[in-house]
Formats: structure tokens, C-alpha cells, sequence
């Protein structure tokens, strides 16, 4: 166990090698700062606005997780695809798992891997949002947020943080699509189209059982990846804790899915 | 990483009774097969033969249909593993991350195998493979065809493995690459009697750098020895005025008659007296037309075991 242990941290850090040394990793990586930045320095700017304009401390790292909660499930798929498409697209899975290594510390390594960059993401975003609230935030800011901003810094961070699973949901989903196709691409596409589909036709789809059929269709969608992963956080009258075990199962199915398709397939020719 | 290279084993891979399907193919069918420890054996067939599916299931990307499979001694799926841990393979062409260069793709294979070994490990590498100097630094998608091919090599060579699976490794190399990969084999050879497996569809390159070979064709394996003794017997081809005339002198000379095709007559060669046969024939008013030397070679001999480009392409 303990073995198995070292060789996955061992994965994972020369997975780590190769990611950071990946350029499009680095170009994800600053389509997501830049935003982040850019939301904070307007969040900064508004504040000289004029009297009654400035935003509350806790209101920067709730700007952020609008902006996370939305990005965020992209940002993980895409990061899935990077991580997974150079193994499948180049046939390095099978340097990979020369040596007999077992096939299931690479990707497990892989999907904690994605899994530590999202985490990192949040918190530097927390931190950072944070620290700019804490010295450009006024006391007595007045600027009302929309969607229902959370009171009181531990409102938002309950919120802030329950954005993540959702975010590692979709990952394992496009880990799950990359090894069930082989191929990152059409693993990324997927992915990019549910999210997008269920953020447009859910909605939808509520408005209008609500309007013209009168038939509550949210509380039955409460429970399917992007329900439970919006009420996590914090998008539902249910408390987001009892989402939990819901994103968890979720999360847990699609990674066992992953490393058992990966585990018992063949690695065959170039494409893995 | 253990080096092991020096372990005492009979037989550095034994197969038994190994298949491969997909699905209605029979990439391998029925292999058995034993392969000693120390030296190059080659696995010889043309393009769709079953080498690679072969190898794969060696090098444990494939795992086979039915049958076993012992590596350096050990089988099971522990022991098989163990056994990998010591096995260097370059399967299908080399595979590394094309945005890194070569000196940091052996650095993350080293780092992701645990061989060991360090910085030295891998200078000594690029060294025998001649990828140091800036080599070295170069992207690998940058890379020549022949620098890839020998990276690979240098990949498969990380940790000193006692087993080493090369398919292919030529494809792609000019003839000066070629050559070096060639020499670069035999002296792999030399270290701690190290076995390498080399698949090819090359009979000059398995007849230049094998010790034995194995011949498959349509997923069988339908040899395995020495390569000396897979060459047909040397033979001479001879048309003359009077094939029936010359027949019965030659036969009366002591001459060994292998067969009469339809026009002319083969002859079982004996080195340095073919010079003896025109003689004789001339003497009795008999000239040749036609003479020439068949058999012999390793090519004829893969002939005769495949049965010739009719059955291999069938």
C-alpha cells in the first residue's frame, strides 16, 4: 500500500514536470488569472466611484467565485484534456506504463494532479481576492451584488469553496469520456457540450415546466450532476451540505469508471 | 531499480502456447516459444506477421487471449512485473513528449521508471546513442527521424535492463544510421550478456546482427534457431543445350540432382568445385546456357519456411 502509495506521488510529480512545462498549460493557466485580476482591479476601481459605491471585503472573493463558478467546470476540462490528451494523442501512455508499472497510478496520478491545480486555483484566488478585499474593501460599502450574494465571510467562503467539487466533478467526467474514447479531444468536446447544455437547457427546461405546466421539474433535476453540483454551491433553497454525498458519489463513479477502463484495457499501438 | 543483469537465467523468455485475438484476427496464434538468455534473437516476418502484437504482450501492453508468458524467469503477474521492471522496450516507434527535449524526456522516463542511475546515467546514455552536445537540448519534435529512433533506443536502455525488446528500431534511418544502429545493437550485446529481442522485417539486418531467429508469418511462428541454420542449402541452376544429357552425366559424376524443374536443373552446390560442372558438361559436348547460384541464403530460407510470396500473401 505504502508502495503503491510512493509510486503514485512519484507519477505525480513528474507528471507535474511535464504539465509545467506544457505551453498551453500556461496558456490556460493566464486565461484564468487575467479575469481574476481584471474583476479585482475593476473591483478596486469602483470604490473610487464615488461615495456609497465601494464594495464590502467579503464582496471580492464572492466576485470571484461568480466568475470561478462559471469558468471553473472549463477550466478543469481543459486541463483534463491536456493532461490526458499527450498520452492518447502521441502514444506516450505506453512509456508510461513501460516497466511494468501498474496502469493505474499514471492516470491516478493524473486525475489528483488536475485535482491539486484546481485546489491551488481556488485558494490563491481566495487568498488573493482576500487580501485586495481586505485593503481596498470599505465597511460601509453599499453596491448591492446580484444572484444573492452571500452575508459575512464565512457565507462566501462556504460558497467560494463549494464551487470546487463541481469543478473536480467535470474533470473526472472529461477523465472518464477521454479513456472510454481514447482520444482528449473528442473527451474535451463532450465534456464542453454537457456543461454548456445542461447551463442552457436546464434552465430553460425549468422555466418552462414551471410556467406552463406548473410542475416543480427543479426538484428533479436537484440531484443530477449539474443540480447537485449548483446546490453545492449554494444555488438551491436546500442547504449545499446535503449536496455532498451526492457530488462525492458522482466524483467517485466517474474516477473508478476512469482507472477500470484504463486498469483492463490494452495499450495498444500509437494512439494508446 | 535492481540490477540484475548479471542474474543467471536458462531462458530470458518462454512462451507457451500464446494467442492474441481481436475479436475474429488471430494477430498471434499458438505460439510457443523459447528464447535463450544472452545475444540477439530476431523475430523476423513481414508487415502484419504478429511481431509487434508479439512483443507488446512481452513488453505487457497487451495482455494475451490465452497462454503464458515467462520473462527472465519469472511469470505471473507479480513475477511478470518484476521481470518488466528489468525490460526495455521500444515498441512501434519511439514515444516521447515532442515540447520536451531529449535530455528532459530521459530525465522524466528515469524519474517515472525509479531506475536510478541520476544525471551520469543519462549523459552516459546520450553519449552512446550520440544525442550529447546539443542534442541533448533539442526539442524532440525537432528531432530527425534517426534522433528520435535513437532516443528510443536510449529510453529502453534506462536502468540497464537485462531484456530488451526492439521493434523496428532501423525504420526510418538513413543507411549511415542504419549501420550504427546496427553496431550499437551488438555492442549492446556485450554487457552483462544483456538479451536483446529485434524485430524486423529486414532479412540482411536480422541475418547481420542475430545470433537465432524466429520467422512469423499470418500470427504462427513458424521457426526458431540458429539463423545459420534457416538458410536453404546453397544450390547451382543450370540450363544447357541438352537439360536430359546432362542430367544423366551429371548424375554419373557424383553430382546431387535437388530437382528438375521444367527447364533446367538444380544442383546441390559444393563450394569452390562449381567450376567442375562446366568442365564436365563441356567435355561431353554439353554447354551451359544459364548457370547461377540459389538457396543459401537466409532469404531463401525464410522463403522455404513462409512458403514463398504466394502463401504470404494469401
Amino acid at each position: 500500500m505504502l508502495d503503491a502509495a510512493q509510486a503514485v506521488a512519484l507519477h505525480i510529480r513528474w507528471e507535474w514536470f511535464r504539465l509545467s512545462r506544457r505551453p498551453a498549460f500556461r496558456v490556460i493557466m493566464g486565461m484564468v488569472a487575467v479575469p481574476v485580476i481584471l474583476i479585482l482591479l475593476v473591483a478596486v476601481l469602483v470604490r473610487n466611484a464615488g461615495a456609497g459605491y465601494g464594495l464590502p471585503a467579503e464582496a471580492f472573493p464572492f466576485l470571484i467565485f461568480l466568475a470561478l463558478n462559471v469558468v471553473g467546470p472549463f477550466l478543469a476540462v481543459f486541463l483534463t484534456a491536456i493532461i490526458f490528451s499527450g498520452e492518447y494523442g502521441w502514444g506516450t501512455l505506453r512509456a508510461l506504463l513501460a516497466r511494468g508499472c501498474p496502469r493505474w497510478q499514471p492516470a491516478l496520478a493524473k486525475l489528483l494532479l488536475v485535482g491539486i491545480v484546481l485546489v491551488v486555483v481556488w485558494t490563491v484566488s481566495w487568498a488573493l481576492a482576500a487580501t485586495v478585499g481586505l485593503i481596498a474593501g470599505s465597511p460601509d460599502g453599499q453596491l448591492e451584488l446580484p444572484f444573492g450574494a452571500a452575508e459575512g465571510w464565512g457565507a462566501v467562503a462556504a460558497r467560494f469553496f463549494g464551487s470546487l467539487p463541481a469543478a473536480i466533478a467535470y474533470m473526472s467526467l472529461a477523465a472518464l469520456l477521454c479513456a472510454v474514447s481514447r482520444s482528449a479531444t473528442f473527451g474535451v468536446i463532450v465534456a464542453a457540450a454537457i456543461l454548456i447544455a445542461e447551463s442552457t437547457v436546464y434552465p430553460v427546461a425549468i422555466l418552462i415546466a414551471e410556467q406552463v405546466y406548473e410542475f416543480p421539474l427543479y426538484k428533479y433535476l436537484r440531484w443530477t450532476l449539474r443540480g447537485a453540483m449548483s446546490g453545492l454551491a449554494g444555488n438551491d433553497e436546500i442547504s449545499s451540505w446535503h449536496f455532498a454525498p451526492a457530488a462525492l458519489a458522482y466524483i467517485t463513479l466517474f474516477c473508478a469508471l476512469t482507472l477500470a477502463i484504463i486498469t483492463r484495457r490494452d495499450v495498444s499501438g500509437g494512439n494508446g | 531499480m535492481a540490477n540484475n543483469s548479471t542474474m543467471t537465467i536458462a531462458s530470458a523468455v518462454a512462451l507457451s502456447g500464446v494467442s492474441k485475438h481481436f475479436g475474429r484476427v488471430r494477430a498471434v496464434d499458438d505460439v510457443t516459444l523459447d528464447i535463450p538468455a544472452g545475444g540477439v534473437y530476431g523475430l523476423l516476418g513481414p508487415n502484419g506477421s504478429g511481431k509487434t502484437t508479439l512483443l507488446s504482450m512481452l513488453a505487457g501492453f497487451l495482455r494475451p487471449t490465452s497462454g503464458s508468458i515467462a520473462l527472465l524467469g519469472q511469470s505471473g503477474p507479480t513475477g511478470q512485473r518484476d521481470a518488466l521492471q528489468r525490460t526495455g522496450a521500444l515498441i512501434g516507434g519511439p514515444t516521447f513528449w515532442p515540447y520536451l527535449s531529449c535530455r528532459d524526456n530521459l530525465r522524466c522516463l528515469q524519474g517515472t521508471y525509479a531506475t536510478g542511475g541520476g544525471d551520469a546515467e543519462i549523459d552516459n546514455l546520450l553519449a552512446t546513442v550520440n544525442l550529447d552536445g546539443d542534442a541533448a537540448s533539442r526539442k524532440f519534435r525537432a528531432c530527425s527521424t534517426g534522433m528520435k529512433q535513437r532516443l528510443g533506443i536510449a529510453g529502453a536502455l534506462l536502468g540497464n535492463p537485462s531484456l530488451l525488446i526492439l521493434d523496428e528500431p532501423t525504420n526510418g534511418l538513413d543507411p549511415a544510421g542504419i549501420i550504427e544502429v546496427r553496431q550499437l545493437i551488438r555492442s549492446l550485446v556485450g554487457e552483462n550478456r544483456r538479451t536483446i529481442i529485434l524485430a524486423s522485417h529486414l532479412l540482411n539486418e536480422v541475418e547481420q546482427v542475430c545470433d537465432r531467429v524466429g520467422v512469423m508469418a499470418g500470427g504462427r511462428l513458424l521457426y526458431s534457431g540458429p539463423v545459420a541454420e534457416l538458410g536453404a542449402p546453397a544450390q547451382v541452376a543450370i540450363r544447357t543445350t541438352d537439360d536430359a544429357l546432362a542430367a544423366e552425366l551429371l548424375a554419373a559424376g557424383g553430382w546431387e540432382l535437388t530437382a528438375q524443374p521444367d527447364a533446367g536443373l538444380e544442383i546441390a552446390a559444393v563450394p569452390g568445385r562449381e567450376w567442375e560442372i562446366t568442365r564436365d558438361l563441356a567435355n561431353a559436348g554439353v554447354y551451359i546456357a544459364e548457370m547461377r547460384s540459389t538457396g543459401g541464403s537466409l532469404e531463401a530460407g525464410f522463403m522455404e519456411v513462409t512458403g514463398g510470396p504466394e502463401r504470404l500473401d494469401a
